[in-house]
């Protein structure tokens, strides 16, 4: 008679750093980490510190896309992670929240005392804004958003609360482990909002194809369709996403005045990475005539 | 102060007040945040809006996905 071994028992840690490690499916992309290393370091940050920082940041992105992932019945890419008891999983997610917890309560042990409490804040605004926003997520129906207007309205502030806060509090803590200057920290916080938001639409925008077995979930294609009384021509899908890289590039570079140079260079070159160069389309003023977006 | 029942309600409803605007301080310097970007972009319905207009006239290549697409928004 044949025994079926047990799998084997993996240690707290251990099972934690499959799946938030650098190289794993739910881990932030080692190329955002390394702009924001760059980002904290180059404004004056400790190596080691900015590094604390970026680690508890990436782990609380991973813990908050396993809980997306979960919560949308999505694949999660990590085939131990996929065998292991829905409990679990969830349990994983909440475990490597506190871990990040963890890691920002001895980072800001190591700031001057002032410092360590605005991060703090600033870590408590943007984790309760991405509660807020998977929660709204979660539970607003979209057939009951009612006209066009109502439906775009709460899909961008949805892409706020969710990744554009994540996004605000990655570039905004690296600066403020950095420096106690509140312009360039509200700059930073700025720009990461608008950097978040436009990953949501992109992300949304590509991933449509997917989103059939979600028909309850609001996305960017179905707020617009709201729009539209004949519904979205998927030729029209390219326009929507330059207009609003357009915008949004515009914007990001009227916010990243604030900082340095070398400090811009390094989030020109991470929203680049992102998403491309920026596009070149003439998009109407407020007067309705027509302007050029310069490219990057 | 009368003590009379309106004017207790109200003081009781201008004590509540105070407390959730200091038990809620994070609510408030996040609405500034995006008080702050919301005068750097346009709202989106905005941008929509122009697609819709500008889409047929200008058209669009179709290798617009110029990022790596990294799948992982949240």
């Amino acid at each position: 008679m044949s025994v079926v071994p047990a799998p084997p028992v993996i240690d707290f840690h251990a099972a934690l750093a499959r799946w938030t490690d650098s190289s794993a499916t739910l881990a932030p992309p080692t190329v955002w980490l390394t702009a924001l290393q760059q980002l904290g370091v180059t404004l004056g940050g400790a190596e080691s510190l900015v590094e604390r920082f970026v680690q508890a940041w990436s782990r609380l992105y991973s813990a908050t896309l396993l809980l997306d992932h979960l919560q949308d019945d999505d694949e999660l890419g990590d085939a131990w992670l996929a065998t292991q008891p829905e409990a679990l999983q969830y349990h994983l997610a909440f475990s490597a929240y506190a871990l990040a917890n963890r890691d920002l309560a001895e980072l800001a042990s190591a700031l001057p005392p002032t410092r360590g409490l605005q991060l703090h804040e600033l870590w408590s605004t943007t984790v309760l804004q991405m509660a807020i926003g998977q929660y709204r997520d979660l539970s607003l129906p979209v057939a009951s958003l009612g006209d066009a207007q109502q439906a775009l309205d709460a899909y961008e502030e949805l892409a706020a609360q969710k990744t554009g806060a994540a996004f605000a509090l990655a570039l905004g803590g690296c600066v403020q482990v950095a420096t106690d200057d509140v312009v360039q920290i509200d700059a930073a916080v700025n720009v990461g909002l608008l950097l978040g938001m436009l990953l949501q639409y992109y992300d949304d925008l590509l991933d449509r194809g997917s989103q059939a077995a979600q028909p309850g979930t609001l996305t960017l294609a179905r707020a617009w369709a709201a729009q539209l009384a004949t519904g979205v021509d998927e030729h029209s899908i390219p326009m929507l996403w330059i207009l609003i890289y357009g915008h949004y590039h515009r914007g990001l570079n009227a916010i990243l005045v604030a900082l340095p140079d070398a400090a811009q260079a390094i989030i020109r070159e991470l929203v680049q990475t992102m998403f491309g160069p920026a596009p070149d389309v003439p998009i109407a003023s407020s007067t309705g005539e027509a302007v050029s977006v310069q490219p990057a | 102060m009368d003590g009379s029942p309106q004017q207790d309600a109200g003081t009781l409803k201008e004590v509540a007040i105070a407390e959730t605007v200091v038990a809620t301080p994070t609510e408030h310097s996040w609405t500034r945040v995006q008080a702050q970007v919301s005068r750097a972009v346009p709202r989106l319905r905005a941008i929509a809006t122009q697609a819709i207009l500008l889409g047929p006239i200008i058209g669009a290549s179709t290798d617009f996905w110029g990022g790596g697409g990294s799948g992982r928004g949240c």
